[in-house]
């Protein structure tokens, strides 16, 4: 077991945890908790890449400890603990922890006593041992968090969480259009808006079939842009190919660039002969 | 020479007078039609006759004045199309016979049956401030 490999790793690892959304006290216990389970299986199973193994573990037990507060803390901080796993970020935390750790608005002293912990990996008593202060070191952790995690709950979180969900798919056939509906759900939960509804509406023709997107597409504002566009393409899979050309027609006349309309000029001429047969 | 080409909604002289909105062509024509255009553009791009092409939304009100502190009134958009400004091209050329040309082969755009649709297209000088000087 190569200790000096896990140190270098630990701070990076509640880095991305804590970027993530985890508040920094349960990043650092969920990484002493994946640091227990990696003394267990290393030495027989050693990971192919040892700091995705820690975050992927210590991004578990943060859920883990986060779903069993989770009756009490209720359905939002369920939203903030479930972005989805994603490859690991290959950029090292690290520097921009360090940098937080010198924030103007940290003493000298907590200053040092946060780099020392977050940095240099090091527990809190032996620093609070040498500064004799663990108020200093609070201190210091508040403002991390502070600066690391500004928005951390809510809209943000749920859009980064459809964003990686389009990112994962290689085509839009493979995407998973009944997650990213859920997460269009909890978006309009936190923080409706009509293009949030406009979208979910094609999420949903996408996971429900074109009829069902169509009713979504009820509740949304006509006049919203790109709402004729959307409600063309539905229709044209839903079989509607002489609604579909009258509408990429009208998403024409009001689209806002030359390259948009050239493109549903052309789909509403494609409809039109495709009725025709 | 700058030379605005500007192009309406008002079709070609007789007998091509008018044709059917582009959405209502064959795809293969639409296609034809919106790459003549962009390779026109690109050709001046090319000669350094290129300034600037812009299209314009189809429709839009006209707006007056009311009276300092009142909210203009706005008038239309109005049904009859010919006469409105679709877009419009601004060309730098070296003669008022090259602009002519070039005004006359973006008239020649392949239309719905693929052949020129001969539209009419308004050839405006710009006002330089220098008088020109012919040869």
């Amino acid at each position: 077991m190569d200790t000096s490999l896990i140190r270098e790793l630990v701070p990076a690892v509640i880095g991305v945890l804590v970027r993530r959304g985890a508040d920094f006290a349960s990043a650092e216990d969920a990484v002493q908790e994946a640091l227990v389970r990696a003394y267990e299986t290393w030495p027989h199973d050693p990971p192919r890449d040892p700091k995705a193994w820690l975050i992927a573990a210590a991004w578990r037990k943060f859920l883990d400890a986060v779903r069993a507060e989770s009756a009490r803390r209720g359905r939002e901080l369920t939203v903030d603990a479930e972005p989805p796993d994603g490859p690991v970020p290959d950029a090292d935390d690290t520097l921009r922890l360090y940098f937080l750790c010198a924030h103007p608005t940290l003493s000298q002293p907590a200053a040092v006593a946060l780099t020392l912990r977050a940095v240099g990996g090091l527990t809190t008593r032996p620093i609070a041992t040498a500064h004799r202060d663990t108020a200093m070191i609070a201190e210091g952790v508040t403002v991390l968090q502070t600066a690391l995690a500004p928005d951390r709950l809510g809209d943000y979180q749920a859009q980064a969480a459809i964003a990686a969900l389009h990112a994962d798919a290689r085509a839009a056939a493979e995407t998973d259009w009944v997650q990213i509906v859920e997460w269009y759900d909890e978006l309009l939960a936190i923080a409706a808006s009509p293009v949030v509804r406009l979208n979910r509406a094609v999420a949903v023709g996408e996971a429900d079939g074109a009829q069902a997107g169509l009713t979504a597409l009820a509740d949304v504002d006509p006049g919203l842009p790109r709402y004729a566009a959307a409600r063309a393409y539905l229709l044209e899979r839903a079989g509607d190919l002489d609604g579909a050309a009258t509408g990429y027609a009208e998403a024409a006349r009001v689209a806002t660039s030359l390259a948009e309309r050239d493109h549903l000029t052309r789909e509403s001429a494609r409809l039109r002969q495709a009725a025709r047969r | 020479m700058k030379y605005l080409l500007l192009k309406h909604y008002r079709g070609g002289p007789e007998p091509v007078i008018g044709y059917q909105p582009l959405d209502q062509w064959a795809p293969d024509r639409v296609d034809a039609h919106i790459r003549y255009m962009r390779d026109f553009a690109d050709r001046l791009v090319g000669t350094g006759e290129f300034v600037e092409a812009k299209a314009l939304s189809p429709e839009g009100p006209f707006v007056p004045f009311e009276g300092e502190g009142r909210p203009p009134v706005t008038d239309g958009p109005f049904a009859e199309t010919k006469d409105l400004v679709a877009g419009w091209m601004i060309i730098d050329v070296e003669s008022y016979e090259r602009a002519l040309e070039l005004a006359a082969e973006l008239s020649a755009a392949p239309g719905p049956d693929g052949e020129p649709i001969h539209e009419w297209l308004e050839l405006r000088p710009f006002l330089t401030g220098f008088p020109s000087v012919g040869e």
